[in-house]
């Protein structure tokens, strides 16, 4: 019952913050960037309900807008992950033999790439820009994805249901279409959804080090990080987006794993 | 079945030979793919100064010939001056730095296992109880607590507030490893807790369990004896590429707390455009990150009886 | 002197009771058996009784083990009792051993004598005819057969000389010539040692073999009990009357068509790749006709199910022909025609159905493929749902809220959407309760008397093809050894292997 109640917990919040966040250029109470460096850093009040950081910018607007972009990359980059990888390893699975076998090779080998530091390396090197924030963190996403589309397709390659579809005539396309992919469409989501906050996470990573979202855009990561600089004097700056990342990812983790509990729980032999 | 053993680790050197070949190479086009040099940016350095510069470093001829003039010299153990340390090597660097990153490393690893390992049997001894959703809870707030706001946190907290423990340096001031490890290897505890618990819940639903039931066995012999075997295979075949979140994790613990490791010098090598500095380390980074995985397979290998089978 | 007495045993799970009251005693040197189809709750009240699946509650007025301890109301003496004096056999050989642990040190995990173990364990291994025991000690599980492996079970259970030794489908799983040397094992122990032996089985041949007392059980109760003569031979028991009704019996033969249908000449098909390659199934010849059953039957691993496949035209063939209603057929040119003629049944009707579509669903596509027929496709549905008489409700529901019989006409529906010629039924009614069973194969004898299919039917289960066939082909390690006429072959097997496999086959006495 306690499970139930934190999914629906979970669910709304997630759906909360989610709402205000992508309507923050209507919502928030202030320009994000406009600047008071009369005013400076203020603890929370009720003009400044979240405070203000030494600028003198409204710390509720900047987290509002942070977040937007936050979540547009977590999404954006998802669905990078996404496509690569369901059909990376969709092929590799439903076609086999030589051809899983060297594409799965590939995989492998990025794995044991340090892929962190080619991010790292490539948004020096190639500045900053949003696109290229996406394509790389979804690259490196991909991987497990395609890994998992790709055992579960093998599996359901072999059920006897599918024998059964090529033995009633179905072309190789229509089985795919038909009776794999739908079958791991279980996996898939789940996986979707935990794939979200560990792209926000590695976004806000990133900014953590500075390489991320740019000034004078901001997110999440960003404004830790520039939380973590003035903590012992402002500690709200590094305490409410903090709490605001930690809730999304907390949020959507818990969901993806209810989803998964559920999934497999609820289907005998559907995604096995 | 030995020879089988033999024939594996030599299939896997060779392809991590390859693969260090290519890791060389995509971060080789990668900087040079860079727009400006090391010694662009600098203003005071005039014309003349940066070509003497760029032909001391070999920056002026073909980068075909860079690269394995590069190579060459990296066989031998030698990567090179830095770039932006005038005067001391790459090798000299890395090694300043790696005992404290290693030390930190293992120290995180190691109270992750211990602690990650019992809370996830504790949690899978009963699913549901108080002890497993607490368990859980924890290691769910765990995995979205990244290190870069637990560190500040526990800085804040421990460091400023309590002033309990020392917040920056390592092996400085009595108990400053502390907070680093703490911060370094909460992730990992929550994760590798989780994976023993579904581990030991998908064992224990087994038919052997029953088995060792009928036997009089006690839970806790059941455990330990039977189930735990099976249950640390997913937690070995985690903790593999778990090395590469490791370094990850090195580059944000070390900034945070001002530990002078490798981490720590990635990231500030790669905004100064350190160019050996980045090569030498991203090498090693890769070569650490293939030793672990190859690590991990041999301990299932060990672990698994059928594994072993199907090698040979 | 009864060495476990229960009376009135109650079972229930999660507050839902599922056994209400059963009462069993055993004697020293005696075989207690429970016979029922699956979920009866035959094994769920040993599991209980022992306390072997947590979660489970279980009452009893008295459950006593030697006149002395009471099994429910001390759990500690329980386990105590579980480690020297009752031995227990699961029905997974698979599965019931640990596959990270040596068999020497599962066997001898528990032991509480005071020889050296190994030397225990060499000793045990040899009691239940393992060869060479000392050469196996190290060896894991996987590195046993299925036989083999309940051999290797059956003497953990022995480890301590318990006096009662539990079997829960010891045989199940296993081959009929490795069934009938497991239950003359457990035969000789009880006799040797005076073990006192309850067996849970479905199966009424092997529980008419062993046991001395047997109860019948449904949804949770007793409804009979008796001795095995008593209760087969005259049951009076309603329900025992229509479990003994529904074993398989001989039909009678049809005429086949002069014609083969299919005609398969010197077959040979590989399985695997590499250096693990070889000839699953090696130079069979083989006939099916219109109107007739041809019954295939070997040991698991003996090919069939591949030669079936192969000849539908699944899997590729290395060598000799297949002629199919006069053309030739070849896997990778099978031609539309032949696809839809040449059909496939399933052992698990579950996992052969795919659990995203309705009955509809999965009866609607290979119409739409094949079928040329003018009626709208809601019609055509609804008359093949008729066919193999499925409820037309129930054409909304999904593989999991369906029963085991009815996702097994759900599976052959499908097939005969493509308006068939042959059918190969794979094992398809191994998985299903005998009553089920019966119901299947009588579905299958009107279909082949009405609609003119030839069927291959493939199983290890003798005396399903010896009631369902016109003719037997036998198949060992790739080959036929022998076919012939059902009657003629059960008669007078002719070639050394069909005469040990239809040895082995155990009957119920009538």
């Amino acid at each position: 019952m306690t499970g139930k109640l934190a999914t629906s917990a979970a669910l709304w919040l997630l759906a909360t913050i989610t709402a205000v966040c992508l309507l923050a250029p209507w919502l928030a109470p202030y320009d994000p960037s406009a600047q008071n460096l009369l005013l400076g850093a203020q603890p929370p009040s009720l003009q400044h309900w979240l405070g203000t950081d030494s600028f003198g910018r409204d710390l509720l607007s900047r987290l509002l807008h942070g977040g937007r972009l936050s979540m547009l990359i977590g999404l954006c980059a998802t669905a990078v992950a996404l496509l690569l990888g369901v059909s990376w390893g969709a092929t590799a699975g439903f076609v086999g033999g030589r051809t899983d076998a060297l594409m799965m090779r590939v995989v492998d080998a990025l794995y044991a790439l340090p892929f962190v530091m080619f991010v790292v390396l490539l948004m020096v090197v190639f500045g900053r820009s949003l696109a290229l924030l996406f394509i790389a963190i979804g690259a490196v996403e991909w991987l497990t994805m395609a890994r998992i589309v790709r055992a579960q397709v093998r599996a359901l390659k072999q059920s006897e249901f599918v024998e059964a579809a090529r033995c009633i005539g179905l072309s190789n396309r229509q089985i795919l279409w038909r009776h794999v992919l739908p079958n791991c469409s279980g996996p898939i989501i789940v996986y979707t959804t935990l794939t979200i906050p560990s792209v926000m996470l590695l976004e806000a990573f990133l900014s953590f080090l500075g390489l991320g979202v740019q000034p004078p855009q901001s997110s999440w990561g960003a404004l830790i990080s520039q939380g973590v600089e003035t903590m012992e004097e402002y500690p709200w700056l590094l305490l409410y987006p903090a709490a605001a990342l930690t809730t999304t990812l907390l949020c959507l983790n818990l969901l993806g794993d209810q989803l998964r509990d559920w999934l497999e729980n609820s289907s005998p032999g559907g995604a096995a | 079945m030995n020879s089988a053993l033999l024939r594996m680790i030599a299939g896997r050197l060779a392809s991590a030979a390859l693969l260090l070949l290519l890791v060389a190479a995509v971060t080789f086009a990668l900087i040079h793919a860079a727009p400006g040099g090391p010694f662009a940016s600098d203003r005071a350095v005039s014309a003349e100064v940066e070509a003497a510069l760029n032909a001391q470093y070999r920056l002026d001829q073909p980068l075909p010939a860079q690269f394995f003039a590069y190579l060459g010299q990296a066989l031998q153990g030698n990567f090179g001056p830095s770039y932006r340390y005038p005067g001391r090597t790459v090798s000299e660097l890395i090694i300043a730095g790696l005992p404290a990153t290693l030390e930190l490393a293992c120290y995180a690893l190691l109270l992750a296992l211990l602690i990650g390992i019992v809370a996830g049997s504790l949690a899978a001894r009963r699913p549901g109880s108080a002890a497993d959703q607490l368990s859980m809870g924890l290691a769910l707030l765990g995995i979205c607590l990244p290190a870069f706001v637990l560190g500040p946190l526990l800085v804040l907290v421990f460091g400023v507030y309590l002033e309990w423990l020392p917040v920056s340096g390592w092996g400085e001031l009595a108990g400053d490893k502390w907070l680093p490890t703490v911060t370094l290897a909460a992730g990992y505890c929550a994760y590798i807790a989780r994976l023993t618990r579904a581990g030991l819940c998908q064992q224990l639903s087994q038919p052997y369990i029953i088995t060792a039931r009928s036997k009089g066995l006690s839970e806790l012999a059941i455990i330990v004896h039977h189930a735990l075997r099976g249950a640390l295979l997913p937690v070995v075949a985690y903790l593999g590429p778990a090395c590469a979140g490791l370094i990850a994790g090195s580059f944000v613990v070390e900034t945070i707390f001002q530990i002078p490791g490798i981490g720590r010098f990635y990231i500030q090598a790669a905004f100064n455009r350190d160019y050996t500095l980045i090569m030498a380390l991203t090498l090693f980074f890769a070569a650490l990150i293939i030793f672990f995985n190859l690590l991990a397979d041999l301990v299932a290998l060990w672990l698994d009886p059928r594994q072993r089978e199907a090698l040979s | 002197m009864s060495l476990l007495a229960v009376e009135k045993l109650c079972v229930s799970i999660a507050g839902q009771p599922l056994v209400h009251g059963i009462s069993m005693s055993v004697e020293r040197g005696r075989c207690t058996a429970i016979i029922g189809e699956s979920g009866s709750g035959k094994s769920l009240s040993l599991s209980a009784l022992l306390g072997l699946a947590p979660g489970v509650v279980a009452t009893a007025q008295r459950a006593c083990f030697d006149q002395r301890v009471e099994l429910l109301a001390n759990p500690e003496a329980r386990r105590a009792l579980l480690a020297r004096q009752i031995g227990w056999v699961s029905q997974e050989p698979m599965s019931a051993l640990n596959p990270f642990k040596t068999v020497a040190a599962q066997i001898t995990e528990a032991y509480r004598g005071a020889q050296p173990p190994r030397q225990r364990a060499a000793q045990l291994l040899a009691e239940v005819g393992i060869r060479d025991p000392q050469q196996r000690l190290d060896d894991y599980p996987h590195q046993f057969s299925g036989g083999m492996r309940q051999r290797v079970a059956i003497a953990m259970a022995l480890v301590n000389d318990p006096a009662l030794l539990i079997c829960d489908e010891p045989t199940t799983a296993l081959d009929v010539t490795v069934q009938a040397q497991i239950l003359a094992l457990l035969r000789q122990l009880q006799q040797q040692r005076g073990l006192g032996l309850i067996l849970v089985s479905h199966d009424l041949a092997v529980v008419a073999a062993v046991a001395d007392r047997v109860h019948v059980m449904r949804n949770g109760e007793f409804v009979d009990s008796g001795t095995p003569a008593q209760l087969f031979g005259e049951p009076a028991h309603p329900y025992t009357a229509s479990l003994v009704a529904a074993l398989p019996q001989p039909q009678q033969r049809r005429t086949a068509a002069p014609t083969p249908l299919l005609c398969a000449t010197q077959l040979q098909v590989w399985r695997g790749s590499g250096r693990r390659a070889r000839a699953v199934v090696d130079g069979v010849t083989l006939s099916v006709a219109r109107g007739e059953i041809v019954g295939l039957v070997g040991e698991s691993g003996s090919g069939k199910s591949t030669l079936g496949r192969a000849l539908l035209g699944l899997l590729p063939v290395a060598a000799g022909t297949i002629q199919f209603a006069g053309q030739r057929l070849e896997a990778n040119a099978v031609t539309a025609a032949q696809r839809a003629a040449l059909q496939l049944v399933f052992q698990d009707p579950l996992a052969s159905l795919n659990p995203r579509y309705s009955v509809y669903q999965t009866l609607a596509e290979p119409l739409q493929l094949h079928s040329r027929q003018p009626q709208p496709l809601a019609q055509q549905v609804r008359r093949l749902a008729a066919d193999v008489e499925l409820p037309e409700r129930l054409l909304q529901r999904r593989p999991s809220q369906l029963s085991g019989g009815q996702r097994q006409r759900a599976a052959i529906a499908r097939a005969l959407a493509c308006q068939p010629q042959l059918l190969v039924a794979d094992e398809a009614v191994s998985a299903l309760d005998l009553s089920v069973q019966a119901d299947i194969l009588r579905l299958l004898q009107k279909l082949v008397r009405e609609q003119q299919l030839a069927v291959l039917f493939i199983s290890h289960d003798l005396a399903v093809v010896r009631a369902i066939a016109d003719r037997v082909a036998v198949m060992c390690d790739g080959q036929l050894v022998e076919q012939g006429d059902t009657a003629t072959l059960w008669n007078a097997p002719r070639h050394p292997y069909s005469q040990k496999l239809l040895g082995a086959v155990l009957s119920v006495p009538s």
